[in-house]
């Protein structure tokens, strides 16, 4: 971390703050918060880093924070920068270790009423039936280092292909649930040696199951495209590419220490380890970087798979009666090669979202074709004892943010600080008192998860709903969450 | 491009004959200290040499992933991880075990850690342990890297070495 002294900051709207572009900065930094979040913020260094990322050659306009901003490897967490794909750079620690983080919502034809006294039931059938924590092996067996690489290519479809969903899962999820220029040949041994067994796997920390109900409807049109309604039962998968794209990071991570040493590009930390995009390091990430958000998207719909068949046995429902619908599926940790219009040009721009969700308005070719009279839904999670959201991206995101919101709550907490709170007190207990279920395999992570661990998710939307970026849509309320 | 860096592993399903000290006997806080970190595992980690941090760098790994009391050991697996410094050296050798438990499920009980000092710094670790059991074993928290953020590892006056190691969680 260097010890340049923090740019001021001004304020120019209601939730926009403008970093002063100084020193070797390219272009100033833009932050999305409300007063009381600001002065939050200068308590930790993730200021320091929209500073940093500022400095990378190539960026475009600003380099953004979300109101979720907090402090990451390289990049602050909820951080956006977009980069000219002649001049900028591309680097891992602007996606992340878990490449394709994202989130799922999961329509069903369920209203509250329907599963009244049953949600323990639900959430125990989910527990045992969708493997969940620390060293889980996947629900399907186990892949061939063959089929793991025919997943990188395919992504999504090969779940469908395979059973685990229906072809039009695929046009409700961001780029249609792959990447392509994936290349399995770019991928370590010990990344397949990760992800061999944990396709079909939800993980642990902040990965979850949620079971939710519509709790409030905020814009009725976009919620009737989404197939949202007050009432409704709703699931929620947030997950990623589990070890297979932490490996994945892992070792580009080496690859653009030295790229970055080898193209003689100055950078303030050494996590903002990076290549140039036209250059052979860059191109080989953004392949490996595709092989792993295939792998996360080719996961969450194997999930879905799971989740279906685990509510269809609690209830003893038909597929057809259950009517589980995608909604949408949306990264949060990714890099996307993206077109935007910038200063009355259009420019092809390569776009880091690492703790950050697409956004796209409406009319825009990306957004499904049946949402795209509204814009993309964006899926927000919050902690598991306080709300989600639906939210909907803007024209506004698109002139703004390269077409990107926040992507969750934040910790405010560290993990430490949450066990040593959690200590003599039973935090499933304490949900289970507010109508929550929550099962998880270790007690330890159900403490570092407690609520109060995490920015109040409401404010964080509100500040990118004021903004005009993302508008909210409908809030969901946990009844039910399964950790890992 | 496949990136590949000098670290090698070899297994051995046998039954070790003399495993060094169970970590089970081992007090936590004389070994790392767990630093104020928003949302991942920061350790200072100190030893007696350097062979010793690397040992005690495994331990505090393993030590977050899982219960260790109820781990055995059964078997041996050899990791080897070079690099010309010494903290680098480290970081590979402790981001070689998190892929040797996240991919082959194995959980170490105790090891012991030798130190070449040709160059490159190559270090060979023996773990003594056992394929993880969710039967008998109780696991914590799901690591998914060994960070270079404020990764050091260095020799005190004193002789000691002290390392700072971040873990994302």
């Amino acid at each position: 971390m260097n010890t340049t002294p923090l740019p001021p900051l001004h304020r120019k709207g209601d939730v926009v703050w403008e970093m002063a572009r100084t020193g070797d900065m390219k272009v100033p930094g833009r932050i999305y918060a409300d007063s009381q979040m600001i002065d939050d913020l200068h308590e930790d260094q993730s200021l320091m880093q929209v500073h940093n990322v500022a400095c990378l050659p190539g960026i475009v306009r600003y380099s953004m924070a979300m109101p979720d901003i907090h402090f990451g490897y390289g990049f602050p967490i909820g951080g956006v920068a977009a980069f000219r794909m002649d001049s900028g750079v591309v680097s891992p620690g602007g996606v992340g270790y878990d490449i394709n983080c994202g989130v799922r919502l999961l329509g069903t034809s369920l209203t509250a009423d329907d599963i009244t006294g049953r949600v323990k039931g639900i959430v125990d059938q989910f527990f045992r039936d969708v493997p969940a924590g620390v060293g889980s092996a996947g629900a399907i067996a186990k892949l061939s280092r063959a089929e793991v690489g025919s997943i990188l290519v395919k992504g999504a479809a090969w779940a469908v292909e395979h059973g685990y969903g229906r072809p039009a899962d695929l046009a409700h999820t961001e780029a249609e649930g792959c990447l392509s220029g994936a290349d399995p040949e770019l991928i370590s041994d010990r990344a397949f040696r990760r992800g061999l067994d944990q396709v079909g796997t939800l993980g642990s920390g902040n990965h979850f199951l949620e079971l939710q109900v519509v709790e409030k409807i905020f814009a009725p049109e976009a919620a009737t495209a989404f197939g949202l309604r007050q009432g409704q039962i709703t699931l929620m998968v947030h997950c990623g590419s589990r070890g297979f794209g932490y490996q994945v990071c892992d070792d580009y991570l080496e690859v653009m220490e030295q790229a970055a040493h080898r193209y003689e590009i100055t950078i303030p930390d050494r996590q903002l380890a990076c290549a140039p995009l036209s250059s052979s390091e860059g191109k080989a990430y953004l392949s490996a970087m595709a092989c792993a958000a295939n792998y996360a998207w080719t996961n969450r719909q194997i999930l879905t798979h799971l989740v279906e068949r685990a509510l269809m046995k609690t209830l003893s429902v038909s597929r057809d009666s259950l009517d589980l619908q995608l909604v949408y599926d949306v990264a949060h940790n990714i890099a996307k090669i993206e077109r935007h219009e910038v200063d009355g040009e259009t420019l092809t721009l390569c776009v880091h979202r690492k703790g950050a969700t697409r956004a796209f308005g409406p009319d825009q070719s990306e957004v499904p074709a049946d949402y795209r009279s509204v814009g993309q839904p964006v899926l927000i999670p919050g902690d598991m004892g306080t709300a989600s959201y639906v939210c909907v991206g803007t024209q506004t995101a698109m002139e703004e943010t390269f077409g990107s919101t926040c992507h969750g709550a934040g910790r405010v907490l560290s993990r430490a600080q949450a066990l040593k709170r959690a200590k003599g007190r039973s935090i499933d207990r304490e949900l289970k008192q507010h109508g929550i279920v929550a099962r998880a395999q270790s007690r330890k992570t159900l403490a570092e998860e407690m609520p109060e661990a995490y920015k109040d998710v409401d404010s964080v939307v509100d500040v990118m709903h004021r903004a005009g970026v993302s508008l909210r849509v409908a809030r969901l309320r946990p009844l039910g969450v399964v950790k890992g | 491009m496949n990136p590949c860096h000098e670290t090698q592993r070899e297994a051995g399903p046998q039954a070790a004959a003399s495993p060094p000290r169970h970590w089970r006997n081992l007090e936590p806080e004389t070994v790392y200290t767990e630093l104020l970190h928003p949302a991942d595992l920061f350790f200072e980690i100190h030893g007696r040499s350097f062979s010793e941090l690397c040992e005690h760098a495994l331990y505090a790994l393993f030590h977050n992933i899982a219960e260790l009391d109820s781990v055995m050991p059964r078997s041996t697996q050899t990791l080897q991880a070079s690099a010309s410094a010494p903290a680098e050296a480290l970081r590979r050798l402790v981001a070689e075990a998190l892929v040797l438990f996240d991919a082959e499920h194995f959980l170490a009980a105790g090891c012991q850690v030798d130190v070449s000092n040709t160059a490159p710094l190559t270090l060979t670790a023996v773990l003594w342990g056992e394929m993880f059991d969710p039967r008998r074993h109780e696991l914590l928290s799901e690591i998914k890297a060994v960070t270079r953020h404020q990764l050091a590892a260095d020799q005190e006056k004193t002789g000691r070495w002290r390392a700072t190691i971040l873990l994302d969680v």
